[in-house]
């Protein structure tokens, strides 16, 4: 059963040179428990087809599916849909640098409505299964990029989703540190999750159980 | 939740929060300290304007012959005859009898020794013709403006600046019209009060000056209906009532001395009373003074309106600045779940945190720096708040239409 479907998904940006057709008639399907990697060249659409897919922007035309129930792009639906079944990593992190690592990784449980106790000991069982026991009263600044990425994974499943996004997870890391990260994704794939990841790294892409291209806005598998 | 995280946001741009309130204290003492003027330059306008429509004229006692007066209080009945005289002048539909008296009270110290007050006495067709009023306690009464001798306690207000010195309700020994009284400090005048009395120019015609009420104490001009048996009481009943005789009649415009002289006459041959004069009160002065009030209104309204807008666009950039650093990080709410009109609340939670304690400050700033001589004005807090609004709109605009990805973008985007 597929858990995300895109049909003839169309998107288009405004930018200073005029309209971009970021995706062009995409359609995908992504099935429970997939581990897929998105492949393409900068500015293809592969990081548009994430943001499409987590609904943190909205479809042109087309249609997108979840769990085979339409999507619509009213942003009451979108801000429940990301809370309740999405976990979404973003490239830079997209870390609060001002909070600690615990109050970041919290964050989605009080939007959740989740009580204070519960969420206290979620966040500590999260810090320790992407290996950041002990690091919840740090912050950001204090952390290597390896230890930000793993606080946004933790912070992208806290809310345990069915559906992992990362956009360019390792991008910045160091072979060692991608290595710890990969087995992170894998573990929670292993626990039922569909996680798409996309990467410039062929290497990574080759680990998962499946590749996408995309090239000016088309994919091809 | 919302106040919390509004509380984080100030947390997380602490430097630009200070600026901002330090700004808005600067701005509010400024922009405040010059409505205030602007706002008294008004009022003393329209006073003058009261004023400069009616016609003015000073009764006062013909000081070229005591003998008269000197006669008339050694004559039967002379004490009733006077009240009788002062009952009628001081009753008229046509104009208003201000009763003023400019003396000195003796307060009596802890030491028991008395010291000398400057003191005012009014009547309360003179603190209505004025436009007097309090910002403590409350003015005289009716009822206040009469004693016997039985008297022993008579009311006084206190002129702003010596607004510590008593407490309303406290009371003091003194002598008031030479008499011992006991005083009860019932109100404070509001900053800048004054009356507008006459004296004699060189021409012999009477000229406007303005006489501030900061520094006196104000005491009620007493009637008195007892008939006088002692030494002390026809004293002072003789004192008080040369006073009450020397008064100003304020008329409409088209009134003239010789309809006063006139009664004035009928009622000198009933009581068979000694001479008083008329003196018309030139108004020359007071449309001089009206002029340049005006003149100083057009003025600083203008240098009003050059601050507020300054004050205005100072505070909108600053705020802005905020605001646009705050997009990126609200962002990271709306992508782990906050709803839009959530961050929209937050913006505005912060925003009314943030004039809160800007205001609360240069409130309690303004107030210990300058005391309470400049009023906190509603145009100001109006003009701020305006400043922040407008300056959140742009941010409460992106977060209600631009799409989350876009927004993530923070600084980049823009």
């Amino acid at each position: 059963m597929s858990k995300l479907r895109l049909e003839n998904v169309n998107k288009y940006y405004q930018s200073g040179s005029g309209t971009v057709h970021a995706l062009k008639n995409v359609s995908l399907e992504i099935e429970q428990g997939e581990l897929l990697a998105v492949m393409g060249r900068s500015g293809s659409g592969k990081s548009t087809l994430l943001k499409v897919l987590g609904g943190l922007t909205g479809i042109d035309t087309g249609c997108y599916y979840y769990d085979n129930k339409p999507l619509t792009n009213k942003e009451r639906h979108m801000s429940k849909f990301r809370n309740q079944h999405i976990g979404f990593i973003v490239q830079n992190y997209a870390l609060l640098y001002d909070r600690t690592v615990f109050e970041n990784v919290e964050l989605p449980l009080k939007y959740a409505g989740v009580r204070k106790k519960l969420r206290e000991s979620r966040v500590l069982e999260i810090l320790e299964q992407v290996g950041l026991e002990d690091y919840e009263q740090r912050f950001p600044h204090e952390l290597s990029g390896g230890e930000c990425q793993r606080v946004a994974i933790a912070r992208a499943i806290i809310n345990n989703p069915e559906v992992i996004l990362a956009d360019e997870p390792t991008g910045a890391l160091d072979e060692d540190t991608e290595g710890i990260i990969l087995d992170i994704f894998k573990e929670l794939n292993r626990d039922g999750k569909t996680i798409v990841i996309v990467t410039h790294d062929p290497v990574l892409a080759k680990k998962l159980h499946r590749v996408v291209y995309l090239n000016r806005g088309m994919i091809h598998e | 939740m919302i106040l919390q995280e509004a509380i984080k946001s100030i947390k997380a741009s602490k430097i630009l929060t200070a600026v901002i309130i330090l700004l808005l204290i600067a701005a509010s003492l400024v922009c405040n300290l010059v409505l205030d003027k602007l706002s008294s330059v008004r009022q003393s306008h329209n006073k003058l304007d009261q004023t400069t429509q009616k016609s003015y004229f000073w009764i006062t006692e013909d000081l070229h012959d005591n003998e008269l007066e000197h006669r008339f209080w050694n004559s039967e009945n002379s004490y009733d005859r006077i009240r009788g005289y002062y009952q009628e002048m001081a009753t008229s539909n046509e104009y208003k009898y201000l009763e003023f008296c400019k003396q000195v009270i003796w307060i009596k110290d802890s030491y028991g020794k008395f010291i000398e007050k400057v003191n005012r006495s009014l009547n309360l067709s003179c603190l209505n013709e004025f436009g007097i009023n309090v910002i403590e306690g409350r003015l005289f009464t009716e009822e206040e403006m009469n004693v016997d001798f039985s008297t022993q306690t008579i009311p006084i207000i206190l002129g702003y600046n010596l607004r510590n010195r008593h407490q309303i309700g406290d009371t003091f020994e003194g002598k008031y019209m030479l008499r011992d009284f006991k005083f009860k400090v019932i109100g404070v005048l509001e900053p800048n009060s004054y009356i507008i009395l006459t004296n004699i120019g060189d021409d012999d015609v009477g000229d406007f000056y303005h006489e501030y009420l900061d520094n006196a104490y104000i005491t009620p001009m007493v009637n008195c209906i007892d008939t006088p048996k002692s030494k002390d009481e026809k004293t002072f009943i003789r004192v008080l009532y040369m006073f009450k005789l020397n008064s100003i009649i304020a008329a409409p415009a088209d009134y003239n001395s010789g309809e006063i002289r006139a009664k004035m006459d009928d009622l000198a041959n009933k009581y068979d009373m000694y001479d008083f004069e008329v003196i018309s009160i030139s108004k020359q002065e007071l449309k001089i003074l009206k002029l340049v009030c005006k003149d100083s209104i057009d003025i600083m309204t203008v240098l009003a309106a050059i601050l507020f807008v300054f004050s205005f666009i100072c505070l909108f950039a600053i705020m802005s600045v905020k605001m646009n650093k705050n997009v990126e990080y609200y962002a990271i709410h709306l992508m782990v779940g906050a709803s839009r009109q959530r961050i929209i609340l937050y913006i505005l939670t912060e925003i009314i945190l943030v004039v809160s304690m800007a205001h609360s400050l240069s409130y309690v700033i303004i107030r210990k720096l300058i005391g309470s001589q400049i009023r906190y004005t509603l145009t100001w807090l109006i003009v701020s708040l305006l400043a922040f609004m407008a300056a959140a709109l742009p941010s409460i605009y992106q977060m209600m239409h631009k799409e989350l990805d876009t927004l993530l973008l923070g600084d980049a985007y823009e």
